[in-house]
């Protein structure tokens, strides 16, 4: 009997219900399931000091595109990566017949004693505001009450507010369409040493990322028509962004939320450049591809190349970038390597 | 009558209570001020109300929705409401609701006084 999930890894995914099929006492009901999500839970894997538990996400038919979107996904972690921001390391599976991606629970690089609160914990405990509705003021506001009522000092709620807006800066980059205020977590509790700590925790949300809430057909046609793609990709942008008080319609709302973040933070502009050049497409579906050990399908690779160069064109002229030498310039880095 | 417990790390924080429709809600104080020491964010406490019409976000995030359990479950009546409602009770009660990644815990207690 196979134990080692990786074994059971077919075209690139894992199959997770021969696995548990194999392994019937790593998988018992219930489960761990969110009240909110219908289809994500918690299952254990392995045995004796190897144990552990996964978070499973599967995708069903609500999803435009859901064999795009595992892939999008974990291209997408490999993005972040290279521009600082951690995040759960996924993978792809098959679970009950459909599309899904996993990872490891991401406490278990951290001490015992520290445990995940939800960005809507913060916020709805205040005005009653919804999880799913709130902006990225209500979300920092939020974490300045949550340290003054905790004792934290004035720096640990400006790491986090800065580390949120990378996140942000991260998400207009790789198009990412659903990052809202639920879709942050942070990390609380006390180190081994007792300290008190708060800050934001890895990434671990599914975003959309990449174009991926287009159907199979949508993709085709932008791949086809230029200046649709150019339209669309305007379109993609996250939930929680520039407060509605605050935001200007002569811009998209993605352009928007990016002027509103590095506008008056010289940091944060100069995050954004450096997003402009570390991140690199073509090095993070080669990472995936070596981790999945199998090939991502030519056309949606395709599609992934396109609608990341046609944003981060548009981001350099808003960062004040020349796009062509930068293109040139990675060239020449990837010549080099 | 049941009571809803909810626990930090084992240590039983608040009580909440059905009455008709409100959920009527108490907390242990001395049981919290152990849960801070455990590193328990007091302020988390600021969404659960006293008396109110719904229960509070902190805890229906962690409890399965009829429609999350639908999913999952065949049931032999898909209309009959009590046998869902059992079901969600029966979940809280096996899982206690404690996720990998928290350190609450909800379980019903049935009091039959």
């Amino acid at each position: 009997m196979k134990e080692n999930i990786e074994d059971y890894r077919k075209n690139g995914q894992i199959n997770l219900d021969e696995y548990f099929r194999n392994n019937p006492s790593s998988f018992t009901y219930p489960y761990y399931i969110d009240g909110y999500d219908e289809l994500n839970f918690w299952a254990q894997v392995g045995k004796g000091n190897k144990e552990k538990y996964i978070y499973i996400k599967p995708r069903d038919n609500y999803d435009e595109n859901p064999n795009y979107n595992i892939y999008a996904e974990l291209v997408y972690e490999e993005l972040i990566k290279q521009v600082g921001i951690k995040s759960a390391s996924l993978d792809l599976g098959k679970y009950n017949g459909m599309d899904a991606t996993f990872s490891d629970n991401i406490l278990d690089d951290y001490d015992k004693d520290i445990f995940l609160i939800n960005g809507s914990e913060l916020v709805e405990g205040k005005r009653y505001l919804s999880g799913t509705e709130s902006s990225l003021d209500d979300l920092f506001d939020a974490i300045e009450d949550y340290c003054r009522a905790e004792y934290l000092e004035r720096n640990v709620q400006n790491d986090c507010i800065e580390d949120i807006e990378k996140i942000c800066i991260a998400d207009i980059y790789t198009l990412s369409t659903n990052r809202r205020v639920t879709d942050y977590d942070f990390l609380a509790g006390k180190d081994k040493y007792g300290n008190e700590i708060f800050k934001v925790a890895p990434n671990c949300h599914n975003t959309y990322p990449l174009g991926s809430n287009s159907s199979l057909d949508d993709m085709y046609d932008m791949l086809e028509n230029e200046d649709m793609l150019a339209d669309r990709v305007n379109t993609f942008y996250t939930d929680s962004g520039v407060p509605e008080n605050k935001r200007n319609i002569d811009y998209p709302y993605w352009e928007d939320t990016l002027y509103y973040i590095i506008e008056e933070n010289p940091y944060m502009l100069n995050f954004a450049r450096n997003c402009a050049k570390k991140m690199d497409i073509a090095k993070a579906i080669y990472n995936v591809e070596e981790k999945i050990k199998s090939r991502i399908p030519i056309e949606y690779k395709e599609f992934m190349y396109e609608v990341f160069n046609n944003r981060l064109q548009n981001i350099c002229e808003c960062i004040d970038i020349d796009y062509y030498e930068l293109i040139d310039q990675k060239e020449i880095e990837r010549e080099e390597i | 009558m049941s009571t809803l417990i909810i626990s930090w790390d084992d240590e039983k924080i608040v009580e909440i209570e059905k009455r008709g429709e409100l959920f009527y809600s108490s907390v242990i104080y001395e049981n919290v001020i152990r849960a801070k020491e455990k590193g328990f964010p007091i302020s988390l406490l600021k969404q659960i109300s006293i008396v109110s019409d719904e229960l509070a976000p902190i805890i229906k995030r962690r409890i399965p929705t009829p429609k999350t359990l639908r999913k999952r479950i065949s049931f032999k009546n898909e209309e009959d409401d009590r046998e869902v409602e059992n079901a969600i009770c029966e979940y809280i009660n096996e899982t206690k609701c404690r996720r990998p990644t928290d350190k609450f815990s909800i379980r019903i207690d049935i009091n039959n006084n």
